[in-house]
């Protein structure tokens, strides 16, 4: 197309991939990489009305599209990890930013319905940060907050009458982190790592491996641990349970406070199987191959980079912040 | 996905067969830029400092530019001469898109001052401001007093509320006379009529997407194709398979004693009172024994519905969703674009990180797609809005967009919900 947009859809894994769903094309970059979008046309006609903006670089359409776009990257993929150490995003400033992007570049989304729905998220996040968490308003935040103020009125949306934040807090119900065993009860064990995309947002640390130990007893038992993803208390709670699968055997994995347990007897013979550990969530189990090695590590180190050199008032109070 | 194509080029270029044709500029590169021309119009900017949809929709093009009076000033690529005139009308308009920014403000002002939440600001109020700024200018000195009076117009006390609509339904003796009315508008019910046009109506659908027009829409509407199409929709399990009734058989309205959108029952099902309790916040003054009366004879008319074109664009979706609820060969190209928006849903939610329970056909898409465009419909009439024939397709693919955003948004709550659900909960599931 031009070097300001390109044809068809961006070449990397879901869990870089940040789309904007524009009025004939769906626009998406690589999250973490400098670069114009792709295009992927759907309707000629109704692309051609906009697309002009990107080949001619109109910077300031390009950059709001991309916010928007790295928002929602941020709201589903932003890896989170006690391991890596990637404190969570507040996903009430997530909201509120992706609002005020969209809203800057609504004439070329699809549809401006969708924007509606954001923005009505949009206030309920600002209502629950200025009642939960006023000090991490500042200048930036507030700034954003007043945008989205000043959209909702335009758009008829009235805070009175908009839910509260949904966020819910929940206890764990089980402490289900296992327990330490003597090396002599563990008859083999073993780690693999987990794929992103395999797995619901705030659910399994990215950057963690998930453990499987065979335990001796009457009958085997197969024991298996997937450290949490830490989480923003303004967050959904995680997944309730995750689902493993171990030598063709599955099991159910329950939350605790460090992470998901699950635990099974087992037949001795399963170590003659393939000993190779998959887990994912529920609607979760997508058709790319796992996560390789060397893409952790360049998602790693991007999201590094931009804690260090912040971009966004998430980013910003995230690195401030930390993981605590 | 469909391939991607080429989008157009800022610098002129031929848009006719090369290097016959005359030279073109895309339309909106010269709305663009002449607008970040103008001064004082940011209300009616986005941040990008172009024009919103909403200024494109109810000011730009009906009042400024007017494609529809100058046709050659409405295509996607004009020629340098129209380009020359598109910049020229904008630039004349500029003081008075100003003044009616100004004048929006002013008025969303006295919307504050007083206590209104009620409707679409810009939908209610840009173009009373664009008349304002015709006939007075910017805001002056009587700014506050004009602005307050538009807002008592839009919102005032002769307009009738939900609640105002519901305690008139009340009242035991217009519950007695509505009932009367019902019974006597379905004892007459209208038999089939019109002249079914399914061959015409698949015209339409492929080409509604690809070059909109109004003809062929208008000639089926002339036919009464759209009422005669109502006719299957009418046999026993028709509306039930179609997720316009709940019921095998449909049957006339009840009066209706209370109503809430949580809980709404399918089209054909609802009450008087839940046909009209929401849309009517957005109506202008009305009476309320005439919108009763107008709903009970609507309610026993083709698909529900009181006008032809409303009824015909009914039918074409009901033929277009077919499609939807299919696997096999799409029967018409806005059949096609249906189902491939349908299906780009699964891209998105991945790409978003949400569960991949993806749409199927036999999600009730297309009865979902009915459901919608009926409200929509509904709601025009209410509103006295027309079905202009060259916006059939959008009117359509904008429909099945709003069934999408509310599946994902269920999508998201079940997946919160999902997460707070106790563990015990979910492992009896």
């Amino acid at each position: 197309m031009s070097e300001g947009v390109r044809e068809g859809l961006a070449d990397v894994r879901p869990e870089r991939l940040a789309l904007l769903e524009a009025d004939g094309a769906l626009l998406t970059w690589d999250a973490l990489a400098d670069g114009p979008p792709h295009a992927q046309v759907w309707d000629e006609a109704r692309a051609a009305t906009w697309l002009w903006q990107f080949a001619d670089f109109d910077p300031v359409v390009a950059r709001y599209a991309r916010r928007a776009a790295f928002a929602d990257w941020a709201r589903g993929w932003w890896p989170a990890s006690h391991a890596a150490g990637i404190p969570p995003l507040d996903p009430r400033i997530v909201t509120l930013d992706r609002a005020v992007a969209s809203a800057a570049v609504e004439h070329l989304l699809d549809g401006t319905e969708a924007l509606e729905r954001e923005l009505a998220s949009a206030l309920a996040a600002a209502a629950g940060l200025e009642r939960d968490s006023p000090a991490v308003i500042d200048d930036e935040v507030a700034g954003l907050i007043a945008g989205v103020r000043e959209l909702a009125e335009d758009a008829g949306l009235d805070d009175a009458d908009l839910g509260p934040w949904p966020a819910q807090r929940r206890e764990y119900a089980l402490a289900a982190t296992g327990s330490d065993e003597d090396a002599d009860d563990v008859l083999a064990r073993g780690a693999e790592l987990i794929s992103p995309h395999r797995l619901a947002p705030g659910s399994a640390d990215p950057f963690a491996p998930a453990h499987w130990q065979l335990l001796r007893g009457t009958r085997p038992l197969l024991r298996v641990t997937v450290p949490r993803a830490p989480r923003h208390p303004a967050d959904f709670p995680p997944p309730q349970q995750l689902l493993a699968t171990f030598a063709g055997l599955s099991l159910w994995l329950e939350p605790g406070p460090a992470g998901y347990l699950g635990e099974r007897e087992v037949e001795a013979s399963v170590l003659l199987r393939q000993p190779v550990l998959a887990v994912h969530s529920t609607d979760f189990a997508g058709d790319e191959p796992p996560l390789a090695v060397e893409e952790r590590a360049a998602i790693l180190d991007a999201v590094r980079a931009r804690l260090r050199a912040p971009a966004t008032a998430y980013e910003r109070e995230a690195a401030r912040r930390g993981l605590r | 996905m469909s391939t991607p194509s080429q989008p157009a080029r800022p610098q002129p270029a031929a848009a006719g067969p090369a290097g016959a044709g005359p030279v073109g500029l895309p339309r909106g590169l010269v709305i663009a830029e002449a607008w970040r021309g103008l001064d004082g119009v940011g209300p009616l900017s986005n941040a990008s400092g172009l024009p919103l949809a909403r200024t494109v929709k109810l000011l730009l093009d009906p009042l400024v530019l007017r494609p529809a009076a100058h046709p050659h000033l409405g295509a996607a690529i004009v020629t340098i001469e129209a380009a020359a005139e598109l910049r020229r009308r904008i630039a004349d308009a500029g003081p008075v898109l100003a003044a009616t920014a100004a004048w929006f403000g002013r008025v969303k002002r006295a919307r504050r001052a007083a206590g209104i939440t009620d409707g679409h600001p810009q939908d209610l109020y840009f173009q009373r401001c664009f008349e304002l700024a015709h006939t007075r200018g910017r805001p002056g000195a009587d700014a506050a007093d004009l602005a307050r009076a538009v807002v008592d117009e839009v919102h005032g006390e002769r307009r009738l509320t939900p609640a105002g609509l519901r305690a008139y339904l009340a009242d035991p003796q217009v519950h007695e006379r509505v009932c009367r009315s019902i019974g006597r508008a379905w004892a007459r019910r209208p038999g089939p009529a019109g002249r079914g046009d399914e061959p015409g109506l698949r015209r339409l659908l492929d080409g509604c997407a690809v070059a909109p027009e109004a003809v062929s829409f208008n000639t089926l509407v002339g036919r009464g194709a759209g009422s005669a199409a109502a006719a299957a929709v009418e046999t026993p399990g028709a509306a039930l398979a179609l997720g316009l009734s709940a019921r095998e058989v449909i049957g006339p309205p009840e009066v209706g004693r209370a109503a809430s959108t949580a809980t709404m029952p399918p089209p054909f099902d609802r009450s008087i009172l839940e046909r009209l309790f929401a849309p009517v916040r957005a109506l202008d003054a009305v009476d309320a024994a005439a919108l009763v009366d107008a709903e009970v004879t609507r309610s026993a008319a083709p698909w529900q519905l009181a006008d032809e074109a409303n009824r015909v664009l009914l039918a074409a979706a009901e033929l277009a969703g077919r499609d939807l609820a299919s696997d096999s060969p799409a029967g018409t190209d806005a059949g096609a674009r249906l189902r491939a928006r349908w299906r780009r849903e699964a891209f998105v939610r991945r790409a978003l990180r949400l569960p991949e329970a993806s749409p199927r056909p036999s999600d009730g898409a297309r009865e979902a797609l009915l459901r919608r465009l009926w409200v929509r419909a509904h709601g025009r009439e209410l509103r006295a809005e027309t079905v202009p024939g060259e916006t059939v397709w959008d009117l359509l693919d904008g429909a099945l967009r709003s069934v999408i955003l509310d599946r994902r948004d269920r999508v998201k709550a079940d997946l919160a919900r999902a997460s707070a659900r106790p563990a015990a909960e979910r492992a009896s599931a």
